[in-house]
């Protein structure tokens, strides 16, 4: 495959080159459908309307399909809430596909809406036949994926407005979405209301992630269960994405993938350090949220060298950065939880620091309006929690790592290189 | 009586925890943290005192 390396700002791994970003289907997947691959299921015809709600629901129901945006809702209840809302309020829903990625760290919906945006707008015209849908909005920031999908609705789905989203990590949050599509900033509200109770222009308003929806269109056409997809890079300058079944665990996409075990963060910046016992656990259970280490949207960062102290102080400026500057908790919250990670990273942290770091990790959980800070106390918890011999080894003095490679604040901490030139037919369908 | 903060909208001037400080404590930035949503007994007059005061308008109740 080719692939041409963004020269945007980077993470503080030693990646200065970086690879192109590989695809590759899980051995055997293609043959019985896979959404990235050439299989039954995306080359199938779209499936014919007249999908009755309740019928799609009981589809969504039965696999246990949930968001894969990174909260893991399940899509079936999301689903039933729009349309009650509707009968309720005698107002016809808004359906929108999400594919505003705004993490740096994935770039498996891009990639998705690049090769399959067909089966993502089957998926929205599905939900919004089933609800009855006043209208249908594909919400994509990236120049190169909207194009394929406003290519693709021309023909396909012509009732779809495709919107330019503005580009950040907090746009493609749902109330954020339902914002900008109402006339206002890409920034997310308080709730409630959520949107399904009151949407774009007050209507009921499903916001669902790319890969949701094109998981729903692949049951709808016959798929047992849904594969996932995920973004996998390490420090190395590898980034990958790749769709597997869900009863693969991480040591298993790893050892396909030929990356040696590292440090791994799991769920990118909302993520946590994975322990051992996390990466051999089936990654559908990690999706569901049946375990205290989550998918998120199936970021998996590998790293080798970097020490997770200046991994987390890289996060916590980046979210720093990119707050929505709405809410005082966050925008005060995580400069100051940025400062002491940084001072374990210089070896200048006392243990009262630490105290304080942890006291608000905890303090400030839930007390912004988006999931930003959550993001932040999530990482800061995981990094005192589960590292807690490497946190207090930066008491003393800062390790080698930390000394050579300071957090830089303008830098973008582990960002896939995009836009990547992708032809489906250098796709590595491993069989 | 329920009450809520829309934290998009707060602006830490800190009235509330003046007018309820019962019910709204104030953090070390000055943005008010609300231990139990549901407004205790008696403590319903000094939350409404604390709607109403709010310049920036962020507390809202519900029956």
């Amino acid at each position: 495959m080719r692939a041409e390396t963004a020269a945007g700002p980077r993470g503080p791994a030693p990646t200065p080159a970086g690879d192109p970003l590989q695809v590759r289907v899980w051995p055997g997947l293609s043959t019985c459908g896979s959404l990235l691959g050439s299989g039954p299921t995306t080359t199938a015809p779209a499936t014919d309307s007249g999908q009755s709600l309740d019928a799609l629901v009981a589809v969504a129901e039965a696999a246990g399909l949930r968001g894969r945006g990174g909260a893991g809702f399940p899509f079936a209840v999301k689903l039933r809430a729009v349309a009650e809302q509707a009968a309720r309020t005698g107002l016809a829903p808004v359906v929108v596909l999400n594919g505003e990625e705004g993490e740096p760290a994935s770039a498996k919906d891009r990639v998705l809406m690049t090769l399959a945006p067909e089966v993502a707008l089957d998926g929205l015209r599905l939900v919004g036949d089933a609800l009855g849908a006043h209208s249908r909005y594909a919400y994509v920031s990236d120049a190169t994926a909207r194009e394929r999908i406003a290519a693709a609705a021309r023909t396909l789905t012509p009732e779809v407005q495709v919107v330019a989203a503005p580009p950040g990590y907090v746009s493609g949050e749902e109330s954020a979405v339902v914002r900008w599509l109402s006339g206002g900033p890409a920034k997310p509200t308080h709730k409630p209301p959520r949107p399904y109770e009151e949407g774009v222009q007050g209507r009921p308003t499903l916001v669902s992630n790319v890969e949701t929806l094109a998981q729903l269109a692949r049951l709808v056409r016959g798929a047992p269960e849904p594969t996932l997809l995920l973004t996998v890079s390490t420090d190395h300058g590898r980034h990958a994405v790749v769709e597997v079944p869900g009863e693969l665990t991480l040591d298993d996409v790893l050892g396909w993938l030929g990356i040696e075990p590292g440090e791994v963060l799991l769920g990118g910046f909302f993520g946590r350090f994975a322990s051992a016992a996390t990466r051999r656990h089936p990654l559908r259970e990690l999706a569901a949220r049946a375990h205290p280490d989550v998918l998120g949207c199936g970021i998996v960062l590998v790293l080798h060298e970097t020490c997770p102290v200046t991994a987390v102080a890289q996060v916590l400026r980046y979210l720093e950065r990119e707050n929505a500057e709405q809410c005082g908790p966050c925008f005060k919250g995580i400069p100051s939880m940025a400062g002491v990670v940084d001072a374990l990273t210089a070896g200048t942290a006392g243990a009262d620091d630490v105290r304080k770091l942890t006291g608000w990790a905890t303090s400030l959980r839930g007390r912004g309006d988006c999931g930003t800070l959550d993001a932040a106390c999530g990482l800061v918890t995981s990094l005192a929690e589960q590292r807690t011999a490497t946190v207090t080894r930066h008491l003393e003095a800062p390790c080698a790592w930390c000394t050579d490679h300071p957090a830089r604040p303008e830098a973008t901490a582990f960002a896939v290189p995009w836009p990547a030139e992708i032809h489906p037919t250098d796709i590595q369908e491993d069989r | 009586m329920r009450v809520d903060v829309d934290m998009t909208k707060c602006q830490a001037y800190g009235l509330c925890a003046e007018e309820a400080p019962e019910v709204f404590e104030l953090d070390e930035w000055g943005y008010p943290v609300i231990a139990d949503h549901d407004v205790p007994e008696g403590q319903g007059p000094g939350v409404l005192r604390a709607v109403a005061a709010c310049p920036a308008q962020a507390i809202k109740t519900t029956d």
